[in-house]
Parts: C-alpha cells; sequence; structure tokens
C-alpha cells in the first residue's frame, strides 16, 4: 500500500521544477531538450516514487509541448527502455479498449509505440484521432494485439494522465489571472470587478481540488480511474472560466485556450475506453 | 514531537486508540436514535461528550502540553475529527473555547490568564462564545461600534453584539469593542467577558431552522478587569484575525466534514430507497471523500509548516458549498419518517455560507491573497 504523504521529496520537486523550466523555455523544441537532458527516461535508472512524478506531470501540463513525456516516465515505471527506440523520437504506450480497439496517445508522426509489457507494436499513422492537437491519440483494430493494462498499470495511467490536466488547469488560471489584469473595461481593469475576482477563486478552488483528485488516484490505485476522471471534471469546470474571464476572444482559436479542454477531454475519453486484464503477465508491480 | 505525515507509525497508533476509546464512549442512543432525540436531549448530549474527551484525554490535542493540551499536532487534530465522523459523535458545547478562545490565550495571553482559563476549556465546566459581529459590522469586522471605556481597573463594555452561537450557555465571552479614536484597525481592544456579570443580557434569536443557537447580546457598562485583556490595548484586531485564521483552518474543516459525513450516512441509514436517489447519495458520497482528501493534504502542509492559513478560504467553501449540497438533497427525497427532520437540517444550513466568513468574503480573501491579484 502507498504509504499516505502529499509532501513531494526533494527529487520530484527538483526534478518537475527543471522539466517546467525547460518547457517554459525552449516551446517547440522542448522535447529535443528533455531528451538531451535525460529527462525523458527519468526513473530509468533508479524508479522514482509516483508522486514524484506526478509533479513532472503537473508541470508538463502547462504547456502541451512535452511530446511523449508522460507516456515515457508511464514506460519507465514498468520497463527498462530499449536500445532500438529513438529516443529524440519519443516513444509511448498502447492500450486495449474495451470494444476490442488499441489506443496510442500522443502518437505523434515517428513516435514509437510499445505495449507496458515492452513489446513493439506497429500502428497505422492514417488511424490518428486529432481531436486533441496536443494530445494525438491512434486507433487501431487490426494490429499485433498488445497486452490488456493491467489494473496496476492502469492506475498509474491514470494518476499520471490526472496530474497532467491540472497542469492544464494551472496554465488556464495564470493566464486568467494575468488577462483580467490587462483587459480595461468601464476605465479600469476588469480584476477589479468582484464577479471577476470570484470567477478567479473558484477557478483555483476547482484547480485545488483537481490537484487533490490526482493526488487521491496516486495513493489508491483501485479507484485510480474514478479519482482521475474527478480530477478531469475539476480541471474542465477551471478552463470554463478561464475562457469565461477571456470574454469574446476567449472563444477565439488563436488565444488557445480550447487546446486546455481538449486535452482534458482526450485524456478522459482515452482513460473511459481502456481494458483492463484479468491477470497481469508481468507479476503486477512496477519495477 | 507531532507527526509531519500521515504515513509515520505514531499516527497509526493514535489512531488505533482512539477507535478503541470511541467505541467504549459514545452513547447508543446518540449513535442509532439521533433524528428522534429531542433538543434538550441533543444538548445533553453535547455537554457530556465534552466532559468525556476531556477524561479520554482528547481535549485540546494540538495544544501544548504546558498548558494542559497533549501536544500534537494538525495531523492528530484531523485524524481525531476523522475517526469521530466515522462513529458519528457529537460536537460538543467545546468548540470556541478549544478552537478559537484557547489557541488564542496560549498565542496572546499572560502566564496568568493561561492559568486562569485554559484548564476549564479543556475539562469542558466553561463554556466560550464569540462576540465579534454587529449588526453594523459583519464582512467589515473592523467597523464595531461596541466601546470599552477605561474606569478604575479596566473597561465598561456597552454594545451589541449579534449572531453569538450558544451565548445562552456560555459562562465566557471573547469580545472585539473600541477602545479610542485611533485609525482603523489600531482602535480595537480583545477580551476575555465573564457572561454572568450585571449587565449582559442574551437574547436568543429565533432561526428559520426552528432552533435558537444564537444570540443578540446586550452589554451595558460590563466591567472587564485590565487582566481580562488579550493582548494590548488596541491590539483587538490583530488578536482577531489570528482567531478568525483559526477558524478557517484545517481543524475547522475536519469538525465540519463530521457533520456532513454524518448527513449522508444518515441518509443512507433511512431515507434513500429510490435507486436514482441512490446514485445521487454516490455521488455526494464521492464529494465527501474529495474533500476529505483535500483536508488531508491541506494538513500536511500545515503540520510541515506551509504557510496554510490563506488555504483555509479554500477548505470553508468547500465544506459549507457540500454541507448545503446534502442537506438539500435530504429534502429533495422526501423521506416519510424523517421529512420535517430535513426540512430543519436544510434551513440550518442556509447558515454556513454565511458565517466563519461569508463565502463572497472567502472568494475576496482567495483572490486578494492566494492569487495576490491587485484591488
Amino acid at each position: 500500500m502507498t504509504p499516505l504523504s502529499f509532501v513531494v521529496d526533494e527529487v520530484g520537486a527538483l526534478a518537475s521544477e527543471a522539466i517546467a523550466e525547460i518547457l517554459r523555455r525552449e516551446g517547440d523544441d522542448a522535447w529535443r531538450h528533455l531528451v538531451e537532458g535525460g529527462w525523458s527516461t527519468l526513473g530509468a535508472d533508479e524508479p522514482l516514487p509516483l508522486r514524484d512524478l506526478q509533479e513532472v506531470a503537473r508541470a508538463s501540463g502547462r504547456v502541451l509541448n512535452a511530446a511523449t513525456l508522460v507516456p515515457a516516465l508511464v514506460l519507465t515505471r514498468w520497463w527498462r527502455p530499449e536500445p532500438g527506440v529513438d529516443p529524440a523520437a519519443g516513444v509511448t504506450f498502447a492500450a486495449a479498449t474495451t470494444d476490442g480497439q488499441v489506443l496510442a496517445p500522443y502518437f505523434f508522426d515517428g513516435v514509437s509505440c510499445l505495449d507496458l509489457s515492452g513489446r513493439r507494436l506497429d500502428l497505422d499513422p492514417d488511424r490518428i484521432d486529432y481531436f486533441a492537437e496536443s494530445m494525438p491519440v491512434a486507433s487501431a483494430t487490426s494490429v499485433d494485439t498488445p497486452s490488456s493494462l493491467t489494473s496496476a498499470q492502469l492506475a498509474d495511467v491514470s494518476a499520471m494522465f490526472a496530474a497532467v490536466m491540472v497542469g492544464c488547469a494551472d496554465e488556464a488560471v495564470s493566464r486568467a489571472i494575468s488577462w483580467s489584469q490587462t483587459r480595461e473595461q468601464f476605465g479600469q481593469t476588469i480584476s477589479k470587478f468582484q464577479a471577476v475576482r470570484h470567477h478567479l477563486a473558484d477557478m483555483h478552488v476547482s484547480r485545488e481540488l483537481a490537484w487533490s483528485a490526482a493526488v487521491a488516484a496516486g495513493h489508491e490505485p483501485d479507484a485510480a480511474l474514478a479519482w482521475a476522471q474527478t480530477a478531469g471534471q475539476r480541471a474542465m469546470d477551471a478552463i470554463e472560466l478561464a475562457i469565461q474571464v477571456h470574454g469574446g476572444v476567449g472563444f477565439t482559436a488563436e488565444v488557445g485556450l480550447h487546446h486546455y479542454l481538449n486535452h482534458v477531454i482526450g485524456m478522459r475519453q482515452f482513460l473511459s475506453r481502456v481494458a483492463v486484464g484479468v491477470s497481469d503477465p508481468t507479476g503486477g508491480d512496477a519495477r | 514531537m507531532y507527526a509531519t505525515r500521515f504515513s509515520d507509525e505514531q499516527v497509526l497508533e493514535f489512531r488505533l486508540k482512539l477507535r478503541a476509546w470511541l467505541e467504549g464512549a459514545l452513547d447508543s442512543r446518540w449513535r442509532d436514535s439521533r433524528q428522534d432525540l429531542t433538543v434538550d436531549e441533543v444538548r445533553s448530549f453535547q455537554r457530556k461528550w465534552d466532559e468525556q474527551l476531556h477524561t479520554g484525554g482528547y481535549a485540546g490535542l494540538a495544544w501544548p502540553t504546558e498548558h494542559g493540551g497533549q501536544g500534537l499536532g494538525p495531523i492528530e487534530d484531523l485524524v481525531f475529527y476523522e475517526e469521530s465522523a466515522r462513529v458519528e459523535a457529537p460536537e460538543g458545547f467545546g468548540r470556541v473555547g478549544r478552537l478559537l478562545a484557547g489557541p488564542a490565550i496560549i498565542s496572546r495571553g499572560t502566564p496568568e490568564q493561561r492559568n486562569r482559563y485554559l484548564p476549564s476549556i479543556l475539562d469542558g465546566t466553561e463554556v466560550w462564545c464569540q462576540g465579534f459581529s454587529e449588526t453594523g459590522a459583519g464582512s467589515d469586522l473592523a467597523a464595531i461600534r461596541a466601546v470599552g471605556t477605561r474606569c478604575d481597573g479596566g473597561y465598561r463594555i456597552s454594545g451589541q453584539k449579534i449572531w453569538t452561537s450558544f451565548a445562552q450557555y456560555a459562562q465566557r465571552c471573547i469580545v472585539l469593542a473600541r477602545t479610542n479614536d485611533g485609525p482603523r484597525y489600531r482602535n480595537l481592544t480583545f477580551f476575555l467577558v465573564d457572561m454572568r456579570q450585571p449587565g449582559v443580557d442574551v437574547r436568543p434569536i429565533q432561526q428559520i431552522s426552528g432552533d435558537d443557537e444564537f444570540s443578540e447580546v446586550f452589554f451595558d457598562g460590563v466591567f472587564v478587569a485590565d487582566d481580562d485583556i488579550l493582548g494590548q490595548e488596541g491590539e483587538g484586531w490583530k488578536v482577531a484575525m489570528g482567531v478568525l485564521t483559526d477558524e478557517r483552518g484545517t481543524s475547522e474543516a475536519g469538525c465540519r466534514l463530521v457533520e456532513v459525513a454524518n448527513q449522508i450516512a444518515e441518509l443512507r441509514r433511512c431515507c434513500v430507497v429510490e435507486p436514482d436517489h441512490r446514485m445521487q447519495l454516490d455521488e455526494l458520497d464521492r464529494q465527501v471523500d474529495l474533500l476529505r482528501w483535500h483536508v488531508l493534504r491541506a494538513t500536511e502542509e500545515k503540520a510541515a509548516g506551509h504557510d496554510w492559513f490563506r488555504g483555509g478560504s479554500v477548505l470553508k467553501l468547500l465544506w459549507s458549498e457540500l454541507w448545503q449540497e446534502s442537506s438539500r438533497f435530504g429534502v429533495e427525497v422526501d423521506c416519510g419518517v424523517h421529512r420535517d427532520y430535513w426540512r430543519r437540517k436544510y434551513l440550518a444550513a442556509r447558515a454556513v455560507s454565511i458565517y466563519s466568513g461569508t463565502n463572497e468574503i472567502q472568494r475576496n480573501i482567495i483572490t486578494d491573497r492566494v492569487l495576490e491579484v491587485p484591488r
């Protein structure tokens, strides 16, 4: 049973700060820097607590340009990276669904795909769902059948995805605060109006609840999927209000808040479709 | 040394010992037939519970040992409220004393004040109430009009307080009054008032719930000795803010989680039979569970020394709105046996988004001091 503790260890705190800095600074080039810095295989040599990895996942949720960082971190908890996998292109995992399909999240062009026992899979790049541009999901019906995720693996994926969704909410809250202090109406910034200030407060509350749910997912594997969905719901509450605070421009594609909503929805839909295997061929525990 | 993580071994030991004590301490009539008790019977159970907590060693858990407490921390405090919720224990009358007056006296009091007041707070023999709000000063507490006029050996307090919970049962009151004509926030003094004196007039207010749990309290030249000022003259605002911060802390949230969890347990025991209602109750249970995790997280951060007092506003919003939602649901299910009981509970719950700082004020605090958005 996971010891109950909420305060992150020093390693996790430092790793998430370093990765957050790279993501902020490097923009679209972030993935290359993460690979070169060894961050994409964090935990490969010495496994890290899930709680620490959740801090990293949360940071990645803010910028959505971390390519396959989160799936790579999930994979290293269950399987040591194969030498033939090109780290520069990225690697993700595939999972069987309840309706007999296969889903692979973050399936960008050139990304390798493994199941969580480390077996390489070939997926059809023409079968990619671009509903969420930041998290393309490949789906296919006729490929090598991946192992179903075990319940422990699904718990890991749920906890990590929950943390990403909180990161999406974090970014939405920050942008709304920033916008409210620049946008002026009636001769003053809209941050001075109590109705807007209360929206910001409600966003913060939703974000805090989302994080508590994500942490709960990390501590209660049997309920991790449900907790992840709760984290996603609260994250959506926060992002919806961010769009509201932005007014008309919040509704424009240019501002881009919808990317965060789509990312959260995509993750929640992924989690709702993944099947759980009855038996676990690897033995049941993360490395 | 108190625990700083829920995973600490001492937390498990504390929890097991507490469970055993609660098993023996809780009266079966309270546990099994609470909905059928009269108001007087409920009050009697509450009084007795304060005494039991003291004899059991569970009053003043987070108080320092040198002041009669157990020297434990926010985590043990929270475990206490969690386990109390599990057995649906009553709350007692000692809340203001144990959570507000006591910590304020420990923090700002003289050795004499601590010796005089802390033991009777812990053993439940003195009930405390809080005389802060006035008819013209609710959210804007600094606008209070009650005055303390200097006299030989102390002050005479005159004015009117309102929304003073359990004033009709209290022997002592923490009172904020204006004592000089100086600038706002520096013109108030914090008094420890004896409610049994001449000049104190308590008038219970009928609430929409049918209860009379709070009162108007009129002070007409009530004497308070210099020895019963907490802090210095003119420092009342600072002392009061410390009290109000405690009011919104993790212990308060843990205490309120008892009430919400109890309501849901009551609904599940009797009133909810329709499948749709069962699903809604399951959803309420999930929200309680989420709130519990949030309180756990806040508590561990507080125990680790992180500055969490601003996070108290988030907690207050969460438990108050969930409390209202669960009591509203009690009305929606329209239980044939307990219809009136849930209607009273629902009406009583209208107060929780208003007291301890309105939810509008909590949102202001979050934006002002947590998110630091300039006004």
